[in-house]
Parts: structure tokens; sequence; C-alpha cells
């Protein structure tokens, strides 16, 4: 009878401290949220991008949104300038992430388009040591043809919101390969925003971003 | 930079198992690269830094200089871009690029008229199958430089299954042309003396872009000559051979990149800039077996939590 007082007491204990323990372990990033934030994006990604009744114009736009509302475009862009950005004006710094966003849009959405959810796998999330706020999700994209794509995301969490900061593809980072490429190009032309603005827009208006699917 | 080289040549049994080794015909092949080498060795050694002239491969500081862009997607790189907090301006590692841009326009143009022409050629009239067959036989060619450098690196594991490859891949995959190791469990990988240097600790040295072979660095350029040594077929085969080998691995090579490497371009600012990032960003992957670096230390201060407005 004693013993099973003492266990009624113990549960409730257990739950209480459970309880307690909560918002320490909420500090870290949840890294089962993280993939399900993922995995949501892709699925609303490839339902609309594949359907084919849907207009080009409504699937650039209805991609836009998404790119909006899960990809950090600000952080970002502001990565990739570097150095640079604190130099730049306000205007400026609009001007070229307005911009960096049409580049951006131009150049994922077909690539979302083309990868319907039986192609596209999670795989394991890393949470990052250095800073619990960010983790690193592992993917997998099936080719028709050819080994699959290994594809990972690095994402942050605030507010339990995620959102993507970069892509990285076999080993290679777009974002640092950006920086890399544009802060050449800034550095050449000592430090001015305006005119990477205007080389990315040309690009844009030709279409140079869309990625060549033969 | 030299004094790199020096340790590595003392590695293989010093000065006179060098010369001894070079040969009658390896000498011959080998006569215009060891110019080359010792002119980059010799503009390597001006261009170093005084402050990291001396270091032993391994040291932390030699790992971290040229690497401006690897391990710098960590997340005290996003914190640093968001506190505006930068350093002194960052290197580019790149002390010869005049010379390398030179390189670099010579090759596109190269490509453009002579190697993307025949890439494409090749890809269209010849069947996936048969390009795949050209692809295994070629890499089978390849298995003794792999092996060596598994060994080198300590990595038995990846030697085993490079052993495993060549064995049943040379047997019943006929001369290295069907890959049967691959479908029963034994995959293919690639390594190479610049990245066993990597492995021990070594930075790139400086980019550099090779005539017609390329981007690649001081370390990856001497690893290729080190490879041509570790390679029995550079003693047993004809030169006309080993040459048509090269050019073959090129051409399938580049047949596998074409609308990759359109695209890369199509969408770029500055195509030299970005092809030096992604050729330092591969290689590191290449050198970490596809595993994810280290990190470089974390800075205690992050800045809070990032906003991701304009201010």
């Amino acid at each position: 009878m004693r013993h099973r007082i003492s266990r009624l007491l113990f549960a409730p204990a257990v739950l209480a401290l459970a309880i307690w323990l909560q918002p320490a372990a909420a500090d870290a990033l949840d890294t089962k949220q993280a993939a399900n934030f993922l995995a949501n994006l892709q699925e609303k990604a490839a339902e609309r991008l594949g359907d084919a009744s849907i207009s080009e114009k409504e699937k650039e736009d209805h991609f836009r949104k998404l790119f909006q509302e899960n990809f950090d475009l600000p952080a970002i862009g502001r990565f990739v300038i570097g150095r640079y950005w604190r130099g730049a004006s306000e205007a400026d710094q609009k001007a070229f992430l307005a911009v960096f966003e049409d580049a951006m849009v131009q150049r994922f959405l077909p690539l979302l388009a083309e990868h319907s959810s039986t192609r596209f796998q999670i795989g394991t999330v890393t949470a990052d040591s250095a800073n619990n706020s960010m983790a690193i999700i592992d993917s997998r994209i099936d080719r028709t043809e050819g080994e699959p794509y290994k594809v990972s995301w690095r994402v942050r969490e605030a507010n339990g919101d995620f959102k993507i900061l970069d892509i990285v593809a076999e080993g290679v980072s777009m974002a640092i390969t950006l920086r890399s490429e544009y802060g050449t190009v800034l550095k050449n032309n000592g430090g001015q925003l305006p005119p990477l603005t205007e080389a990315l827009r040309e690009k844009v208006q030709r279409g140079a971003f869309a990625p060549q699917i033969n | 930079m030299a004094c790199l080289f020096v340790k590595f040549s003392a590695f293989f049994g010093g000065k006179d198992l060098f010369s001894g080794m070079v040969s009658s015909s390896v000498s011959r092949i080998l006569r215009p690269f060891l110019g080359v080498i010792a002119l980059t060795v010799f503009l390597g050694a001006c261009a170093a830094n005084p402050e990291t002239a001396g270091l032993q491969p391994g040291d932390p500081q030699t790992i971290q200089i040229a690497q401006s862009d690897s391990g710098q997607g960590g997340s005290d790189a996003w914190a640093e871009s968001e506190s505006g907090d930068f350093g002194p301006e960052a290197d580019d590692n790149d002390p010869l690029e005049v010379p390398n841009r030179m390189f670099f326009a010579f090759n596109e143009a190269l490509d453009f008229m002579i190697i993307r022409p025949v890439a494409v050629t090749y890809k269209f009239i010849v069947p996936t199958g048969v390009r795949n067959s050209v692809r295994n036989f070629l890499r089978n060619l390849r298995t003794p430089v792999t092996l060596a450098n598994d060994l080198l690196q300590g990595n038995l594991d990846r030697a085993e299954i490079t052993f495993t490859r060549f064995f049943i891949n040379s047997t019943i995959g006929l001369l290295g042309v069907f890959d049967i190791a691959a479908e029963s469990g034994f995959a293919y990988h690639d390594e190479d003396f610049g990245q066993t240097m990597g492995t021990y600790g070594a930075g790139e040295g400086f980019y550099l872009v090779l005539p017609i072979l390329g981007p690649s660095s001081l370390r990856d350029g001497g690893g290729r000559i080190v490879d041509i040594f570790l390679d029995p077929l550079t003693y047993i085969a004809p030169q006309e051979f080993n040459l048509g080998r090269t050019v073959a691995t090129g051409i399938d090579f580049r047949s596998r990149n074409i609308e990759e490497l359109d695209s890369l371009k199509a969408d770029s600012l500055d195509f030299y800039a970005r092809i030096r990032s992604l050729y330092r960003q591969l290689r590191e992957n290449e050198i970490n077996n596809g595993a994810p670096s280290d990190e470089v230390p974390n800075f205690s201060e992050i800045p809070g939590q990032a906003t991701s407005s304009l201010e």
C-alpha cells in the first residue's frame, strides 16, 4: 500500500520535473521539427509546381511566396556581400536584395518543380554545435540517370519558425561560392554595390539563372 | 612552401631515390612538368608570407592559410556577416592571379574550340553503356594510384575496397570494362596524392591554374607529379598509351559536365572566381571523403539573435 502511494506520488513528480526541464531542452533546436519543416516545404512546392494545369506566371508567384516565407533572403544577401554590406546605402542594399531574390527564384523554381516528393528524401539532421539555433539537414535527390545528388540545407530557427540560409550540394555551398565570387567582383570595382546589382539584373533579364536542362 | 616539398621528397627516400627514379622514359615525360614545378616552388617561396615561412605541414596555422573558401560556411561566418564585424580583408590566396587568369582564359578558349565540341560529339554519338564502360576501364587503370594513396592515408578499410574492386573488375569485369564490384557493394572512390597531403594537414599552398589541366593548387599540382611516380603504368606502358589515357579521362570528365558547366558559366559574374571557389570546396570535400569538415573554432561572442531586416 505504502509502496503504491509512493508510486502515485512519484509519477506526478516525474511529470513536474519534466515540465520544469522543458525550457532547457527547448533551447536547443528540435531536429525533428527541422526535418518536418523541410518535408513540408518540399511538399508544398512539388504539389503546385508539378501541376501542369497552372500557368507559368502563377507558378512563379506561388514559388516566390514560398521562397520569401522559407528562405532568409536578407541574411543570405548580407552574407554574400560580406564586408561590403555596411558601406552600401540602404537604397543600394534594398535594390540588391530585390534583384538577388529574382535571381534565386529563377534558379530554384525549375529545380523544385522537377523533383517530386518520391525522389526527395530527408536524411539525418545535425544540430550545429557552435550555434544552437542552426542545423544542417541532409537530403538525397534521386535522378533518373546517374548517382543521386546529396544536398544539405542549413536552416535557422527563430521562435519556432525555420528559415533556409544555405544549400550545400556535394560539399559545395551556394552561399560561400557566391560570397567568394561577388567578393572578388566587389574588390575589383572598389567595393561598390550598384555595379554588381546592375550586372546581376542584366543576367536575370536574360534568364541566365534558369538551369539549362536538356 | 619550398620546405614542404623538401619534406616530401625526403619522405620518399631522399634525393638519391628521386633522381634514380627519373630514368630515361620517365624523365622525358616529366621534364616539362619539372620545369613548371621548379618555377612554382620558386615563386611560392617568394610569395610565401614571412610569418608562415618555416611552418611544418600539420601545424594548425598551415592548415588555416589558404582556406579562404573552406570552413567559412560555419555559423560564426553567418554571425560575422550579421554583426558586420569583419577582420582584415579576406585573402583570396591567389598570388598568381594575373598569370592564373591568363591560363584560365587560354583554357576557356581551348575548351570552346576543341574540348567541348569533342565532348559533346562523344556524348552524342556514343551510347551511354559504352561510355560507362570506357569510364570503368579508365578508373580500373587508376586503381594502383588510388590504392597507394589509401595506404599512405592509413585508411585500410578503403584500401581493402580498392583492392577488392581491382581484383573483381580485372577478372570477371573483363579488364575493368564492367564495374561488377560496385554492384556487390564495393563502390568506387578516388584518391590522389594532393588529397593525401591534405589529410596530413597540408594547406593548398596557393591557387594555381594549369594550362590544359585546369584548376589546381601548389599542393594538388605537386600531388599530380607524385601520382605519376606512384603509377606502375608510367614505367611499363608506352608513352603514347599514357597520353591517350590522360586525354580520354579528360574527355570523359568533360562529357559528363556539359550542362553543369554551361549553367555555372551562364549566371556567373566572375567565372574565374567562381571556379576557384568551387575547386577549393570540392577538394576540401574530397579530402574529408564527403564528411562535413571540422568547423573553425566557435567565437563565444555571437551577437544576439540576428534580425532579418535591413538595419
